[in-house]
């Protein structure tokens, strides 16, 4: 594997022109998304180690046990104690692995007592976001430009990754997503709030997110819904309590604008 | 499971019969595949259908074990 | 294959064989139709290469370039369905074809004219999936898994992709009963069910996976056609359906689908890992047990495919342990490789390289499984690159290179000609090299954030994309060198095989000249 690793790093070495190589998951900023990174991580390193156990007896076997280098061929062909010794050690190190994946999963399932819920819509090919507790709602669109995607322009550095209104939600408190869809099943995801949902239609499901930093953090749908399944991006902006209390504001007076002028 | 019948094999009758009994115990369990989820899903929610299903499968393999191992005694 | 001499003397009852394009159409003979399944997947290996290659072009640089978003779709859907219903599967009956009956000594299939039917149903499904491209609509463009109500909106080529799946589906259900019944019943003396080689009883369990599994395909797509056209709600919540009721039924099928697709590769590599370490296979039992155990496990595991719709946390649970568990007869089946490596006296030809290959990169895509299977890890990596590397890894680097560890095998007594050695190590050293340019970045990328079937992507995911995309070409290209090794001995142009070029090899079929006759074992042979 680390060969590989290398030869392509080798080659890719000319290509290097943008940016830093991306290697791993996204940062982590909400609990379980941390979880997730220090469990790959670990599996990761787990992997390696059986990995160049096991294939470090292979190629000592070919190295060693060569026609061409004179090796005789032995004749065994079972041996019940090394049979058993490699059944039961892979399955301790599974359950090694299940314990911290499953406590994991029973935090990332509790999706009770949310500070804000919202509810998510995904549409043919945009995201609908509505605040049930504070009762507005938006829709949220690609805000790259066509001439950007059709290379009649340089590309922007968050090119396929900006919207016009991102989700804004506050920092360090528990925001529940009720997901659903319009037309077709999508999926919300984005890496750094380690949330992936599937949005269908006519069903509800929900999830859960606590972020402990503000900031931007972006992903993209991750379910094929259609030609523009590449350009629904999701954008979540993450603001202190103060100013998300701000922008709440700002959001209802407009939506009760709205209401006016539609009377 | 079924011994290996002893000589004249590609045109005798016996293995002929042979070949079309399992070919039709295999067609079966086609059949019960391909209707099984439609029939499921109008027995009731999709949890009942599939427990039926996992039952008349299991059922099935029981069976076709049991009738070999019977035969194979014999 | 025109080295094969048709004009046996012993050939009782169907003397006159027709010649030329008649003589393939209407064939009932096996070897005949192993050759022909195996023609017809090498065909369309290129058709779907050829969609991987656009596809791949397309992604290249971030923007759209050459395809629109629509078409692209469709190339990453057809590139799948050809990938694994035109080439992989086919090519595994081919070699059931010609292997089974020389393996167990029996003269010829159980059912020598529905063995005929069941390639002959193949060309047209082909020409359906190929044709979709040309309806109007265009092909079916809602990814291989056909995810309604996606492909419930498509237009006409989901109609023909339907109706191929259902074509396909039962070439390959008549093919299974044939193996089946094959393998149960005409058996040489004395070949007891644990006497039979490896590649027989891993085809015997396949085509058990097959009889179940496929019809649930069928019967979905079926449901999805009556909810296309005839009113039906099985799918459509508005109508009392439910959308993931098709992805439990889909997945019920496809996991097991996977299993098809990689268990004939481990029958053959089970027999060419003895065969040039010139030991018998370790721990023959043990292998057999495995197979049978992956292939019930795989039946208890397919909404681990699904662990971002919803399920409840039971539900994750389960199938995150059932998962994990296949960890267990899969690495026994790898162990027992090794171990019959170790202190063998090996020789490296062609085929003993691929099957090396194979064990190494099919670990390393065993080992991204287990990091899928973790469900937390999973919400990260489901539908994204990580996952496009993962079953690359198992189904090319797998199930293909196993195939090339097979077509050089036995390409001697199937042909009569030793392939050229010289270009079957480029092969293998070409397809090796290129096949991990293309497919580790992807883990990369996918870790990053990249989402699967997206023709376009943002600027962070350009360098490993460009990288997959050169390799991608190396690839592509050094399976053309592969063409020519078969070409070569097709025209009988290399040295002559002898009755056994490979020292280490035990099983029937080398006991029979190359190349082997038309008709074989029409006496039985005994096994001792």
């Amino acid at each position: 594997m680390l060969a590989a690793i290398g030869s392509a790093a080798a080659l890719l070495a000319p290509a290097v022109a943008n940016a830093e190589l991306v290697w791993n998951l996204q940062t982590p900023v909400t609990p379980i998304a941390r979880q997730m990174f220090d469990l790959h991580v670990y599996i990761f390193w787990v992997c390696v180690v059986i990995f160049i156990g096991v294939f470090g007896v292979m190629f000592y076997s070919i190295y060693k046990h060569r026609k061409s280098v004179g090796h005789e061929a032995a004749q065994f062909h079972e041996n019940t104690t090394v049979e058993v010794v490699w059944t039961v050690i892979p399955i301790l190190i599974l359950l090694a692995m299940a314990w911290p994946a499953t406590r994991t999963i029973l935090a990332m399932k509790d999706t009770s007592a949310p500070d804000v819920t919202i509810k998510v819509t995904g549409y043919q090919w945009k995201w609908g976001y509505n605040y049930l507790q504070e009762g507005f709602g938006f829709y949220s669109m690609l805000a790259t430009p066509l001439a950007q995607i059709e290379n009649r322009e340089p590309k922007g550095t968050n090119y396929l990754l900006e919207v016009d209104q991102p989700l804004v939600v506050p920092v360090d408190q528990r925001v529940r997503l009720v997901i659903t869809a319009d037309d077709v099943i999508h999926s919300w995801w984005v890496p750094a709030l380690g949330v992936k949902q599937d949005a269908i239609p006519g069903f509800v499901r929900d999830s859960w997110f606590k972020a402990e930093k503000v900031g931007t953090y972006r992903g993209q749908c991750a379910e094929l819904c259609g030609k523009e399944h590449g350009f629904m991006p999701i954008v979540v902006e993450v603001k202190t309590k103060d100013d998300y209390a701000k922008w709440v504001a700002e959001q209802k007076q407009k939506a009760a604008v709205a209401a006016n002028a539609a009377k | 499971m079924a011994t290996p019948p002893s000589s004249g094999r590609s045109t005798s009758a016996q293995q002929r019969r042979a070949n079309l009994g399992t070919a039709l115990a295999l067609v079966s369990i086609a059949v019960v595949f391909f209707f099984g989820f439609m029939v499921a899903r109008y027995l009731g929610d999709g949890e009942t259908g599939m427990t039926v299903l996992a039952i008349v499968a299991f059922l099935f393999l029981g069976i076709g074990i049991g009738r070999h191992l019977w035969q194979a005694r014999k | 294959m025109s080295s094969i001499p048709h004009d046996h003397a012993h050939d009782d009852g169907h003397a006159a064989h027709p010649t030329g394009l008649m003589r393939w159409v209407t064939t009932t003979n096996h070897k005949d139709i192993g050759t022909l399944y195996l023609l017809f997947s090498l065909f369309m290996f290129f058709v779907g290469g050829v969609l991987a290659l656009t596809i791949r072009t397309e992604l290249f640089e971030p923007g759209l370039q050459i395809v629109n978003p629509e078409f692209f779709n469709s190339l990453t859907t057809l590139h799948g369905l050809i990938m694994i219903f035109g080439a992989i599967m086919p090519a595994a009956v081919g070699f059931a074809n010609w292997q089974i009956p020389m393996m167990i000594g029996a003269p010829d299939m159980a059912f020598a004219r529905m063995n005929n039917w069941s390639f002959w149903l193949l060309p047209p499904a082909a020409i359906m999936l190929i044709g979709s491209f040309f309806v109007p609509g265009g092909a079916a463009s809602g990814g291989w898994t056909l995810y309604p109500p996606l492909s419930v909106q498509g237009g006409m080529g989901f109609d023909f992709t339907i109706f191929a799946v259902h074509i396909m589906g039962a070439s390959s259900i008549m093919g299974s009963i044939n193996i089946i019944t094959t393998i149960l019943n005409m058996r040489a003396p004395g070949m007891t069910l644990m006497k039979m080689p490896m590649f027989v009883w891993t085809w015997l369990i396949t085509a058990y996976l097959l009889i179940m599994v496929m019809p649930v395909l069928a019967g979905a797509v079926t449901m999805l056609l009556t909810d296309r056209h005839f009113g039906t709600t099985f799918f459509n919540a508005a109508g009392g359906g439910d959308p993931v009721l098709f992805q439990h039924v889909f997945w019920f099928f496809g996991h097991p689908e996977v299993y098809i697709m990689i268990l004939p590769s481990f029958g053959i590599i089970s027999e060419i890992i003895p065969a040039f370490a010139r030991k018998p296979l370790f721990g023959y039992p043990s292998m057999v047990y495995a197979v049978a155990s992956i292939a019930i496990l795989s039946c208890l595991v397919w909404a681990h495919h699904m662990f971002t719709v919803g399920l409840p946390a039971a539900g994750l649970l389960f199938f995150m342990y059932v998962t994990m568990l296949i960890a267990v007869p899969t690495g026994v089946k790898v162990f027992n490789w090794l171990a019959t490596m170790w202190r063998g006296s090996m020789t490296f030809e062609t085929p003993m390289l691929f099957a090396v290959g194979f064990i190494f990169l099919f670990t390393i895509g065993g080992f991204t499984g287990l990091v899928v299977a973790i469900v937390p890890v999973d919400i990260q990596l489901q539908d994204t690159y990580y996952v496009v590397a993962h079953f690359h890894y198992v189904l090319v680097a797998g199930s293909l290179f196993a195939f090339f560890a097979g077509a050089y095998y036995w390409l001697p007594k199937w042909t009569g000609t030793m392939y050229d050695e010289k270009l079957g190590k480029l092969h293998f050293w070409c397809a090796m090299i290129t096949f991990n340019i293309t497919f580790f970045p992807m883990h990369f990328l996918g870790l990053a954030g990249m989402p699967r079937r997206i023709p376009d992507y943002a600027q962070q995911f350009a360098d490993w994309n460009m990288v997959a995309s050169i390799g991608a070409f190396g690839f592509g290209l050094s399976q053309l060198i592969f063409v020519w090794v078969v070409m070569k001995c097709i025209r009988g142009d290399g040295a002559k095989a002898p009755a056994k070029p490979w020292d280490g090899a035990h099983t029937l079929e080398w006991t029979l000249p190359s190349p082997a006759p038309y008709h074989s074992f029409e006496t039985p042979p005994v096994v001792k």
